[in-house]
């Protein structure tokens, strides 16, 4: 059963994309084999032009994570619950050979100050239950921006959030961003989230990238039925209360038992005879903008 | 529209070492028969507190330490445990947060509706269980072989689904709903919330829905309450009080959520964090974050909701009358 399939995305540097899809789509997937915490079963990931192994060593693994790091989607799991802040924020330094002695204290104060949780001598020795659901996520930020990566995977790293504090660490995040010339993979379920963070969006369904193109034309003029479905589903407070009703059999499809042709064909209103054949390619539709329907 | 719920001074909390820490104070409510209400509000705010209260699911160190729930004119805090259960289920529901784990992983789907149809109805016979199960079954839109299943054979929107149908299986008169689709993608979302929408239409039950999200309840609900630090700082009709809210709270929630189509803009959230309930700020509980806080007067007084507009009811000092008898002294 695979959960990716014929996945191809190219990042730029200093660019977001956002991974938007449902549970059982394979973002999460995707992302942690972009990590490396899984093993790809076929395929190239090619960082700064140069191929990663499939099978590293524990050196090359090392350096790798100088370059890719991720920030976890549960603030409440993803610190260990008995290293403090000052633990936790010296660790990479240390692993990586950054800091040492007195200097490994004065750079954990900045990467305190970076993330916005200042004074730092105030969360320095907190331990993580400590600290709330926003100031854990900070921490997970500092500690992914420690060793100064090309890279960050950040999955779902604000739908455990209050809402009220959701913008501020995505603002939080945009702004290193700009600061460090950071890229990002920015997974989500949330539409209206990876719009607001993301200069392109892909869309998954069922292990496919179903659509590829710049934030703002992916969500004001989709091109596939599955990202029309994704928007009219979402919540938008601004369509002056009227209610969408979205009309569509509910459930995610079972990933061990696809359908042959088009993934999405079981709960598209578009659907054709021609789409129940194969999977269609994901082509290239107008420039930058990528499909993987047979109606365009 | 007469009144099904009436919240009367709801005060309910925990009872720690260190002393009484109040998770909803001094809560009024009414709900109408057929009312959708929803109650919004961020971790900590006590909305999960209340509902538990008013379905009188509070277990210690929790407690209701003041105040009256009236249903259909009966006090519910008054009523035994032998009589809470008649209403349990019958009159009343709750389908808690992450219900699909609150199912019965070793019992197959139709043995649960068993089990609260024995429980709560005064019938045994199995053939009226499976007449009522089969029916609820219809009603949320799941096929009947899934009777026989297991919970761990159906997906998160089946199960809370399923959470659902059991919640209405008596036909109550008033389901609680505690973050009935948080763990649930967005298509799934809406269609269980349009489902659920649906079946008041059809069956005229009430609701009380509590989320953090508040843009699901300015599309479905009727009536908001806004609640922050275990009070209800803004009260309105739905569409009211997303055209024009009041209180700086409600307000800073509204700008939260980044709008799905249009150009994108640098937003903000609303600064700093809710607060701790065992050690509350002076006056009233929002000023440390609030953008409009009066200096001597904000951190002084705790306001109380009073009524700014007709049927719209906020707490705030920027709306008291100056020589108000209603904002009492911290």
């Amino acid at each position: 059963m695979r959960a990716v399939n014929d996945f191809n995305l190219t990042l730029q540097r200093g660019e977001v994309v956002a991974l938007v899809g449902e549970s059982g789509s394979g973002k999460t997937t995707a992302a942690r084999v972009i990590a490396r915490l899984y093993q790809p079963t076929r395929g190239a990931i090619m960082l700064n032009g140069r191929e990663v192994p499939a099978k590293m060593s524990r050196r090359e693994l090392l350096a790798f994570r100088r370059h890719v790091q991720m920030i976890f989607q549960d603030p409440f799991s993803s610190l260990n619950p008995l290293h403090s802040v000052r633990y936790t924020l010296s660790r990479p330094l240390l692993i990586h050979r950054l800091a040492q002695g007195r200097e490994v204290e004065q750079r954990v104060k900045e990467m305190l100050e970076r993330v916005g949780l200042t004074p730092p001598e105030l969360f320095i020795n907190k331990l993580p239950h400590e600290l709330s659901g926003g100031q854990r996520q900070r921490v997970g930020i500092a500690r992914a921006l420690a060793v100064g990566p090309d890279l960050i995977l950040a999955d779902e790293p604000t739908s455990m959030l209050d809402v009220s504090i959701r913008l501020d660490i995505m603002n939080l995040m945009l702004d290193l961003k700009d600061e460090e010339g950071l890229s990002y993979l920015f997974i989500t379920h949330d539409l209206a989230g990876a719009h607001y963070v993301a200069d392109r969006i892909a869309i998954m369904y069922a292990s496919y990238l179903v659509e590829l193109g710049p934030s703002d034309d992916v969500i004001n003029e989709p091109l596939h039925p599955y990202t029309e479905l994704l928007k009219s589903a979402a919540p938008k407070t601004e369509s002056g209360l009227k209610p969408e009703r979205i009309s569509t059999s509910y459930d995610i499809p079972d990933l061990a038992k696809l359908p042959p042709g088009c993934p999405f064909w079981p709960r598209c209103p578009h659907a054709e005879p021609q789409c129940k054949v194969r999977v269609p390619e994901l082509r290239e539709v107008a420039p930058g903008r990528f499909t993987r329907c047979l109606l365009r | 529209m007469s009144v099904l719920l009436h919240v009367e001074n709801l005060s309910a909390g925990y009872v720690q070492p260190e002393g009484r820490v109040l998770a909803a104070r001094n809560i009024n409510l009414q709900l109408a028969e057929g009312e959708f209400m929803g109650l919004a509000g961020e971790s900590g705010c006590g909305k999960t507190t209340l509902a538990y209260a008013i379905a009188g699911l509070l277990q210690p160190p929790g407690r209701v330490f003041e105040g009256k729930v009236l249903f259909n004119g009966r006090d519910l805090l008054e009523l035994s445990q032998a009589e809470m259960r008649k209403v349990r289920w019958k009159e009343m529901s709750i389908v808690m947060q992450a219900s699909m784990n609150v199912l019965n992983p070793v019992m197959r789907v139709r043995h649960q509706f068993y089990d609260v149809l024995r429980t709560h109805s005064e019938r045994h016979d199995p053939q009226y269980f499976d007449q009522v199960a089969l029916e609820m079954f219809r009603l949320v839109g799941i096929s009947p072989e899934y009777l026989d299943a297991y919970p761990h054979q159906l997906s998160g929107g089946m199960k809370q689904r399923v959470a659902i149908a059991i919640a209405l299986a008596l036909r109550p008169r008033l389901v609680i709903l505690d973050e009935p689709t948080t763990a649930l993608d967005v298509v799934i979302q809406r269609s269980i919330l349009q489902q659920i929408d649906s079946l008041r239409s059809e069956l005229g039950f009430s609701i009380i829905m509590i989320t953090h999200d508040l843009s699901l309840l300015v599309e479905i609900a009727d009536t908001i309450a806004v609640m922050y630090a275990g009070c209800v700082v803004e009260r309105a009709p739905a569409e009211e009080l997303y055209r024009d809210p009041h209180h700086p709270y409600t307000q800073g929630l509204m700008r939260s959520f980044p709008p799905l189509v249009g150009t994108r803009q640098r937003m903000h959230g609303i600064p700093g964090q809710p607060p701790n309930l065992a050690s509350l700020p002076t006056g009233c509980p929002f000023h440390p974050r609030c953008p409009r806080a009066m200096p001597g007067r904000c951190n002084v007084m705790t306001p109380s909701l009073q009524e700014v507009k007709p049927h719209h009811y906020a707490a705030c000092l920027l709306y008291a009358d100056a020589s108000s008898s209603a904002a009492s002294q911290a």
